[in-house]
């Protein structure tokens, strides 16, 4: 590995870090297991699951109004709020029970079909090809049209997210122009959808959120904004990373391609290891108070990353936890937090990815990577593949 | 006899064990766990029981052991 300080310049949007994330919080783990960077205003990183845990339960010392580290400064003070995932409680129980039926078991079921008929619709398209982009052909696509059923927007405008919510999370935290851009077109774009609904009312989320009440007022439209756009945010990155992280591993393993295909009573544990090992989403929190936490001196307002990932390669918590084990017996793994901001979209998140490897499993025969040093992987706080070039061989 | 838990203020809806023990817990229209009927369960479910135990990332869930009568314990 390079000299490259990651204990006290931990920095989470470097190529580096994209690069050797694995081996960097190993290093971390057994040398420095909570690490600092000035670059990002005196930001704490812990890497051990007991640790991570204990931050995340405790929302007291460790507010979440700024979930993600950027360069310049927290998003809150920014006046920009993406409820619930940058709120703390009461406000944030409140507006979570909102949003929770939306995303229960039962609703998220019946989605399913539609996320079958897009599996296979996007396969129809590269199948006679023998090779195609996993990123960028097949895994984006899918979070996309489901969030944009669920919001009650066209389809068409797909495109248009994808392109926001990858500047806002991989370009913007480092750049202030396009961190106040992306801003400004999500605004306009969503300021228009709620006027719209407000005239006609349609069966979707933005109509539900503009006549839903907390304590007793109606939402501010700050507040259905913010809203949609975490949904946006939080939905459409990490589903497409946890897809093509997932495709990725078995384009490279051809032993556990194999199991998969030969046992595919396996799929719903090696859908958890994949989440485990591959855990695309690290948050962030703000230390509220001064504290020792571990014998570091952390102060009020300071960002803390948690990187729920590195949690999941915690060889203190799992067995093995750099092998990928698919039919692992024990997982508690944290791909999608832990404690009151546990992932609101978990069903749907899960149904997406199952029915996304299931159906490219069952449809195309054995496949693997076309250059394995080819794939590119994002930086941020959302980790996964956005190149990665497949091919299999076609029948005829 | 062995009795299923589930704690519901840990609990926060991931929703691991629905995927394992289906026949054992009750969803709710918020995604939340509660034990289904009085929670009793065979002890050829155990393994399973346990499976959900280990993969619960809140800790939300336990077995508790009646002691009755004739157990010889
Ligand atoms: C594999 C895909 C996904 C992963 C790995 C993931 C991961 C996470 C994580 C780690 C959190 C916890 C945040 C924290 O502790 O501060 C979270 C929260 C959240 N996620 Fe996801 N997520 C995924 C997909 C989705 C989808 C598809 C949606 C909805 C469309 C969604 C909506 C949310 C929301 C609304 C929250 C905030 C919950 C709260 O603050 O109470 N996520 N997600
Ligand atoms: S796995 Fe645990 S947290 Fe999740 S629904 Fe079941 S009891 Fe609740």
């Amino acid at each position: 590995m390079s000299d490259i300080n990651v204990k006290e310049s931990f920095d989470h949007f470097s190529q580096y870090y994209a690069q050797n994330a694995f081996e960097i919080w190993k290093k971390l783990q057994n040398e420095c297991p909570i690490a600092s960077s000035r670059k990002y205003r005196n930001m704490w990183v812990p890497t051990k699951y007991s640790d991570i845990e204990e931050i995340a339960r405790d929302t007291d010392t460790f507010s979440s109004r700024s979930p993600v580290v950027a360069e310049f400064g927290a998003m809150a003070d920014f006046g920009l709020q993406v409820p619930p995932i940058s709120a703390d409680p009461p406000y944030h129980t409140s507006f979570r029970r909102l949003l929770l039926p939306f995303f229960a078991p039962s609703r998220i079921e019946a989605l399913k079909d539609t996320v079958v008929y897009l599996a296979n619709d996007l396969i129809d398209s590269f199948i006679d090809n023998g090779e195609f982009d996993a990123a960028l052909d097949y895994a984006q696509h899918i979070p996309v049209k489901i969030i944009s059923e669920m919001l009650g927007i066209r389809d068409e405008d797909g495109d248009q997210f994808r392109m926001w919510v990858h500047n806002f999370l991989e370009l913007a935290p480092t750049d202030i122009t396009v961190a106040a851009t992306s801003l400004l077109q999500f605004f306009e774009y969503f300021q228009k959808q709620i006027e719209d609904r407000k005239i006609n009312p349609k069966d979707d989320l933005i109509t539900f959120l503009i006549n839903a009440q907390i304590d007793d007022r109606l939402l501010s439209d700050q507040e259905i904004f913010g809203g949609c756009l975490l949904l946006l945010l939080a939905g459409i990155d990490t589903t497409w990373s946890a897809i093509g992280a997932s495709i990725w591993h078995l384009a490279s393993n051809l032993e556990d391609q194999r199991s998969l295909r030969n046992d595919p009573d396996i799929l719903g544990s090696a859908i958890e290891e994949f989440l485990r090992a591959f855990a695309p989403v690290t948050m962030a929190r703000e230390v509220t108070k001064d504290v020792d936490f571990k014998g570091c001196p952390m102060k009020k307002g300071d960002p803390l990353l948690l990187p729920f990932p590195a949690a999941n390669r915690d060889p203190e918590a799992f067995e093995n936890a750099d092998k990928i084990i698919l039919n692992r017996e024990r997982n508690r793994h944290f791909a999608f937090g832990v404690g009151i901001h546990r992932c609101l979209g978990s069903n749907l998140a899960r149904m997406e990815l199952s029915v996304a490897i299931e159906t490219l499993i069952v449809r195309l025969p054995e496949f693997e990577l076309k250059n394995p040093n080819d794939v590119k992987w994002s930086v941020g706080q959302v980790r996964g593949p956005r190149k990665l070039e497949i091919k299999f061989k076609v029948n005829r | 006899m062995k009795k299923l838990l589930i704690d519901k203020d840990k609990c926060q809806g991931h929703n691991r064990c629905a995927a394992i023990i289906s026949d054992l817990v009750d969803i709710d229209g918020l995604g939340f766990a509660s034990v289904k009927l009085d929670g009793h369960f065979d002890d050829s479910r155990l393994i399973d029981v346990n499976k959900a135990i280990d993969n619960c990332p809140e800790n939300a869930i336990s077995i508790f052991v009646e002691l009755s009568g004739d157990d010889n314990v």
